[in-house]
């Protein structure tokens, strides 16, 4: 299991190279010198020649991208040229508001997507299926910023269950938990929608096999063997579309984070774009490409844990 | 072998819808199965072997496939039974392996689990106990190291000790009845050897009786006391297993045998038998054998032939041919 997680990891650092020169050339390319965007229109040809020698654009591009890497390898994700403040300070002030909306979001989609799938499966062709099977075809459709208003209409302003705009600041643990309700299942929903269908898919073809027969002949009671046998086997091809969607999820994160009007990466990000701060832009995607690839791996060994064959392999 | 039968089957018929209408996948099945003895059910393929021992287990699935007839367990009427109590015959009492090692394996939970999970459903014990039991089990069908195997997944194992392994299993709450689906077939033939003996050894050592199916006439006289040779759903003859040898009645029996290949003979001796196993959509009145059948007489395609033999034989056949003699018999008591 040690050999099998040391090897993830070993994978995950050529992505991450190939993250790195990614964002490094897309930000190169962006036209417009960026000393000049920050001193304006007005500034003087010298100026913006010491500006440039400051931020090292006078450097080789070769030069420039070394020493990219070497801050992001110290840590260092660059500052923002809005509000001088590095960019990990900038991350480290909104990131635990995304994790726990991101994590929250994987709850909901696990917690409703595994159950309903397999009742359907369980329940094939019959009224409960067919329900589930609309209901998923809907949440797949939904775009986060039309679900996310319609369920603020109804349970915020309408009802007045939740918040309409999330508490900012320190707030107790119950109310920071009401306030992520509605974004989490803003979130969540297409991830349950989509972890509904890969379940209830793996749980007809896992109901088929021989050795659930094998298992039924043991005198094992039925839900115990849909339980014990069929849910652990029809659980491996969920995990792997939670990995793939989880990459999705963070991106959707933006969209909601911008919807519910809650502090997170997100808002940095759309912030940052509209400002035209681009080291916050360039540190921040690195940041997200680093979440991807944690969640990728985590997924990875989780994988391990459900499927011996590949714990083995 | 003078008492009661184990398990008595009487006019078995195991019907499954297919395209909206009700089709008979075996008919009129009837045998009995004594203490310690074994049965062998043989036919080609399609021809209702597997499909009568799941019913016997109530295995086949609700709303596709239903079940008329009698099954009586010592004296215990299957057919109808509530689920719950089903369940507490399977494995307890009735015990099923089957044909594919490979696939008849849970491949994420520990083979020593699944053994002990068996033996859990049907008895109030300790986890441990359990484990233990197992182990004894594993040792018992001959895994090595079976202790340190416990924890093994499927995968780790050959397709004759994952074989074992489903014995075991099976074994766990020492059934009285074993039904054994075509155990050996995935098999090669040593290992195939290996697991004959090793059925027969505990058949012996627990006085359990035993359905066995197979369509290889060598392991049937490997391994069995009596045999009923099924054709299309149908029992169409049975015997004790010397007796069909030494003289097999019915002309698809006959066949069989003309369809084993011999070292002492050229392979122009072996005789195929031409056509197929009518599907379950054709299954018409009369013999069904009658189409294939070198010996056709004009009456077979008329009412079906019953199963019947002269009394005390023990032979029986269904066939016209062989219908004078039954007759005789019939007045002379």
């Amino acid at each position: 299991m040690a050999r099998y997680a040391l090897l993830k990891l070993l994978y995950a650092i050529p992505t991450l190279l190939a993250v790195l020169v990614l964002v490094f050339v897309l930000t190169r390319i962006i036209p417009g010198d960026p000393a000049q965007l920050i001193l304006g229109d007005q500034a003087t040809p010298e100026a913006v020649a010491a500006l440039r020698a400051q931020l090292g654009l006078d450097k080789s591009v070769a030069l420039q991208f070394l020493d990219f890497l070497v801050g992001v390898l110290h840590g260092d994700f660059g500052t923002s040229i809005v509000s001088g403040q590095s960019v990990v300070s900038l991350a480290a002030g909104v990131l635990p508001a995304t994790l726990e909306l991101t994590v929250a979001s994987l709850l909901v989609g696990i917690v409703f997507g595994v159950p309903l799938g397999a009742w359907s499966a369980m329940r094939r062709n019959r009224l409960p299926d067919i329900a589930v099977r609309i209901g998923s075809l809907v949440g797949l459709s939904l775009p986060a910023f039309v679900f996310g208003i319609l369920l603020l209409i109804v349970f915020a302003v309408q009802l007045g269950w939740f918040p309409v705009i999330s508490p900012s600041g320190e707030v107790g643990i119950l109310e920071r938990l009401r306030a992520l309700v509605l974004p989490s299942i803003t979130l969540g929903i297409l991830m349950a929608a989509y972890i509904t269908r890969v379940t209830r898919s793996s749980m007809l073809q896992v109901l088929g096999e021989d050795f659930i027969r094998t298992a039924r002949a043991k005198g094992v009671p039925w839900w115990q063997v849909v339980r014990r046998h069929a849910l652990r086997n029809a659980i491996i091809p969920v995990v792997t579309v939670v990995g793939l969607y989880l990459g999705v999820l963070i991106g959707n994160s933006v969209l909601t984070e911008m919807v519910f009007n809650r502090p997170g990466l997100g808002k940095l990000i759309v912030g940052a774009l509209a400002q035209r701060d681009y080291p916050v832009l360039q540190g921040l995607m690195v940041l997200y490409t680093l979440l991807i690839i944690l969640a990728n791996l985590v997924t990875d060994l989780a994988y391990g844990v459900f499927n011996p064959r590949v714990r083995f392999a | 072998m003078t008492d009661a039968p184990v398990l008595a089957v009487r006019g078995l018929s195991t019907q499954f819808r297919i395209g909206g209408a009700w089709r008979a996948a075996t008919r009129n099945v009837a045998f009995d199965l004594f203490e310690n003895q074994t049965l062998a059910l043989v036919g080609e393929s399609g021809c209702g072997k597997s499909i009568t021992c799941q019913a016997i287990l109530g295995l086949l699935p609700h709303g596709v496939a239903r079940v008329e007839g009698s099954i009586r367990y010592r004296g215990r009427e299957l057919v109808g039974l509530a689920e719950p109590e089903m369940e507490g015959i399977r494995g307890s009492e009735i015990a099923m392996i089957f044909q594919e090692p490979m696939t008849a394996l849970n491949p994420v939970m520990p083979v020593g689990e699944q053994i002990a999970e068996a033996i859990l459903v049907h008895r109030k014990c300790a986890r441990a106990e359990a484990k233990a039991e197992a182990i004894a089990f594993m040792d018992r069908v001959r895994i090595p190291a079976a202790a340190q195997r416990y924890r093994d997944y499927p995968h780790q194992f050959s397709g004759g000790m994952r074989q074992r392994i489903v014995i075991a299993m099976a074994m766990a709450c020492k059934p009285k009845v074993l039904l054994a689906d075509e155990p050996t077939t995935a098999l090669d033939v040593t290992i195939q050897a290996q697991i004959l003996a090793e059925l027969r050894d505990l058949c012996a050592n627990f006085r359990m009786s035993m359905v066995f199916i197979t369509h290889s006439l060598g392991v049937v006289a490997a391994i069995a006391d009596a045999v009923a040779v099924m054709y299309a759903g149908e029992i169409v003859e049975m015997a004790p297993v010397e007796e069909l040898f030494a003289a097999p009645k019915h002309p698809y029996t006959q066949a069989l045998f003309r369809a084993i290949p011999r070292v002492d003979e050229n392979a122009e001796g072996l005789q195929p038998i031409p056509g197929q196993v009518p599907p379950i959509t054709a299954f018409g009145e009369g013999c069904r054998f009658a189409p294939r059948c070198p010996a056709r007489m004009p009456r077979c395609t008329g009412p079906t032939p019953r199963l019947a033999g002269a009394p005390g034989s023990g032979h029986a056949v269904a066939c016209y041919l062989h219908h004078s003699e039954t007759l005789d018999a019939e007045a002379a008591r």
